[in-house]
C-alpha cells in the first residue's frame, strides 16, 4: 500500500510518478524529511480511529476468516 | 452638495488638524462621521498618508486601492449626509489578506502563480463589505498561498512586525495584523487553515477571531484546505472584531460548506461579563514537548487570574485531542493543498517558492489510506473536545508558545516542538479568539479563547470581559 514502503528516493520516485510528477533527485531529497514527518502523523493518529463499530475488524487482525 | 454641517475641529483654533484617528475602534471613527467631526474621505486620506509613510518599511501591503479607496469614501459622506446609513463599517476604511478575490483587482496570494489573474467577481466576504459601506484601503501581504513562509524568491517583499521590524508578524494574515497594529486601518480580514489569523493576531497585539466552520462564506477565498480553511476578521478591539463579524456572517447557498444557522447579535451580550461561567484549560498541553517558553507561562497565569478575579471558574480539562489536533491539521491539510495545486505542481512548479513548493509536495506522498485515517481522526478529535466542552463554556490557552521570532532566526541543531495552540480550532472547526494577554521583550503575547460552534458571541463576551480588565490592547507599537 502507497505509504508503507521504506522511504528511500526510489520509492519516493515512484510515489512521485503516481502523482503524475517528474521530480529530480534533488527535489524529492528536500521533500524527504517533511515525508518522514507525515508518516509519524499519520502513526500518531492510529490511536484515534476505533475500529469497535466494524464487525470484520477482529477477523482482520487476527489473519483469520472467522 | 452636502448639507453636513462644518467640522468642529476646522474652525477652532487647531483648524485643518483632523483628529488623531489613527487607533481609535470602528465604534469611535464610526461616531465621528455620523457626528460630522470628519468625513470618512478625511478618514481615507488619513490611512492612505500613513500607509505612504510607514509601508515603504512594514510592507503590510501588496497593493493600495486609493483611488477607489478615496471614490468609496466620497460615495460613504454622500449617502450618510444623505441619512442612508448603512450600519457601523459605513466609511470606515479596511483592507482584504490578498486571498479574498476583488473583482478588477488584481488578487495574488502572495505568490507568483497567480500574479496576473484579476478576478471577474468578488469574494462573498469583498461583496458583504463592499454592500456595509466599508472602504476598500488595499489588499494585504500574506505568506504565499496562505502556508509559506517569508523567502526571497516572492514577488512581494514580507510584512514585518510594527513592534520590531527585525520580528515577523506570523503568518499567513501576516500583512492583516501588521497593519492594523500600525494603525493603517480599523479592519482586515484573514483566512485561518491552521491559526493564520489568530498567530499574526497573537505576534501583532491584536485581535483576530476564526469563526465556526460554515459561518462565513469562502466563496472567492483562493483554497488552501477545504476540510480546515476558514475566513474571518481582525481588529484592534473585540468589539470592532464583532461588528465586523456581524456584516460577513450568514449563509451562503453557492458555498457548499456554508452553514443555514441563525446569525445572532454579536455585539448585543459582549459586556455581560465571566461571572460563572466555567473555562477550561488542558493544562498537560503547556508543557507539551519543549512546552511554553517562560515568559508566554508567566502571562498566560497572569491571564487565567485576572479571569478568575472576574468570576470565571478554571477547571483542569484532558489534553491529548488537542495535543494531537496538530498532526490531524497538517496530514489533511497538506494533502489538500497538494490536490488543490497538483496541476500547477506538474507543468510551473518553478512559479511557487522553494519553501512553499517542498511544503506542498508533501501532499503528493500521504496515501489516500493515511489521509482517511487523518479524517477519521479529525471526527474522533472533534468529538472529544465537543464533549469537554458540555463540561465547561470555553477552552482557554495561550495562542502561541513563543513571542514572535526574528527573520533570521535560524533552526535550531535540535528541533524544538512546541504546542501548536491554533490547531485544535480548525480540526474542530470551533469558534475562537486571540486578544493581546502580555508583552515580552517588547513583543506582544496572545491569550486563545476557544468554543462550542456557532457560539461566537460567547467567546466574544470572554475576550470582550478579558479585555476590558487589562490594557494590553491600549498599547499601541512605537511606529
Amino acid at each position: 500500500m502507497p505509504g508503507d514502503e521504506a522511504l528511500t528516493i526510489e520509492t519516493m520516485r515512484d510515489l512521485a510518478q503516481q502523482a503524475g510528477l517528474a521530480l529530480t533527485d534533488e527535489e524529492l531529497r528536500d521533500v524527504m524529511p517533511g515525508v518522514a514527518r507525515n508518516r509519524a502523523r499519520a502513526k500518531l493518529l492510529e490511536k484515534w480511529v476505533t475500529q469497535d463499530v466494524e464487525p470484520a475488524t477482529a477477523a482482520l487482525a487476527n489473519g483469520s476468516e472467522g | 452638495m452636502s448639507n453636513r454641517r462644518r467640522p468642529r475641529w476646522r474652525t477652532g483654533p487647531r483648524a485643518n488638524v483632523a483628529p488623531d484617528t489613527r487607533f481609535l475602534s470602528i465604534r469611535e471613527v464610526g461616531a465621528l462621521l455620523r457626528k460630522n467631526e470628519i468625513t470618512s474621505q478625511e478618514l481615507t486620506r488619513s490611512c492612505l498618508d500613513l500607509v505612504s509613510r510607514l509601508d515603504p518599511e512594514l510592507h503590510s501591503f501588496i497593493r493600495v486601492t486609493a483611488d477607489l479607496a478615496l471614490e468609496q469614501a466620497a460615495t460613504a459622506d454622500r449617502e450618510l449626509a444623505a441619512g442612508i446609513d448603512r450600519g457601523p463599517l459605513h466609511g470606515v476604511p479596511i483592507a482584504l489578506k490578498d486571498l479574498f478575490a476583488t473583482r478588477g483587482i488584481p488578487t495574488t496570494a502572495h505568490s507568483n502563480v497567480l500574479l496576473n489573474w484579476v478576478p471577474d467577481e468578488d469574494s462573498a466576504v469583498t461583496a458583504d463589505l463592499r454592500n456595509a459601506g466599508a472602504v476598500l484601503l488595499g489588499k494585504l501581504a500574506m505568506h504565499e498561498f496562505a502556508a509559506g513562509k517569508p523567502g526571497p524568491d516572492l514577488p512581494f517583499p514580507p510584512a514585518r512586525n510594527p513592534w520590531n521590524l527585525e520580528h515577523i508578524p506570523g503568518g499567513s494574515s501576516s500583512g492583516s495584523g501588521a497593519a492594523l497594529a500600525a494603525g493603517l486601518c480599523f479592519g482586515a480580514m484573514g483566512s485561518d487553515t491552521g491559526g493564520s489569523i489568530r498567530g499574526p493576531a497573537a505576534f501583532c497585539g491584536i485581535a483576530g477571531i476564526k469563526p465556526t466552520f460554515g459561518r462565513v462564506s469562502r466563496r472567492g477565498v483562493v483554497p488552501l484546505s477545504w476540510s480546515f480553511d476558514h475566513a474571518g476578521p481582525m481588529a484592534r478591539g473585540v468589539e470592532d472584531c464583532a461588528l465586523l463579524l456581524q456584516a460577513i456572517s450568514g449563509h451562503d447557498p453557492l458555498d457548499a460548506a456554508s452553514a443555514n444557522v441563525p446569525v445572532p447579535d454579536y455585539t448585543s451580550g459582549l459586556e455581560n461579563g465571566v461571572d460563572g461561567l466555567r473555562l477550561g484549560i488542558p493544562r498537560d498541553w503547556l508543557t507539551f514537548g519543549d512546552g511554553v517558553t517562560p515568559e508566554v507561562a508567566s502571562a498566560f497565569e497572569t491571564a487565567l487570574a485576572t479571569l478568575k478575579g472576574l468570576g470565571a471558574t478554571l477547571v483542569d480539562v484532558p489534553s491529548p485531542a488537542f495535543i494531537d489536533s496538530e498532526a490531524a491539521n497538517l496530514l489533511v491539510g497538506l494533502t489538500e493543498a497538494f490536490s488543490y495545486h497538483r496541476e500547477t505542481l506538474r507543468s510551473r512548479r518553478g512559479e511557487f517558492s522553494k519553501n512553499l513548493k517542498d511544503q506542498f509536495l508533501e501532499g503528493a506522498f500521504i496515501s489516500g489510506a493515511d489521509y482517511v485515517l487523518g479524517q477519521r481522526a479529525t471526527v474522533a478529535i472533534r468529538k472529544e473536545i465537543a464533549s469537554i466542552l458540555t463540561t465547561v463554556d470555553a477552552i482557554v490557552s495561550p495562542t502561541a508558545a513563543t513571542v514572535a521570532d526574528r527573520f533570521d532566526a535560524e533552526d535550531p541543531a535540535t528541533p524544538v516542538r512546541r504546542p501548536g495552540f491554533t490547531n485544535p480550532a480548525n480540526v474542530t472547526g470551533f469558534p475562537a479568539i486571540s486578544v493581546p494577554g502580555g508583552m515580552a521583550s517588547g513583543l506582544p503575547i496572545g491569550l486563545q479563547i476557544m468554543g462550542r460552534p456557532f457560539e461566537e458571541a460567547l467567546v466574544l463576551r470572554i475576550a470582550k470581559a478579558f479585555e476590558s480588565s487589562t490594557s494590553w490592547h491600549t498599547m499601541h507599537p512605537p511606529l
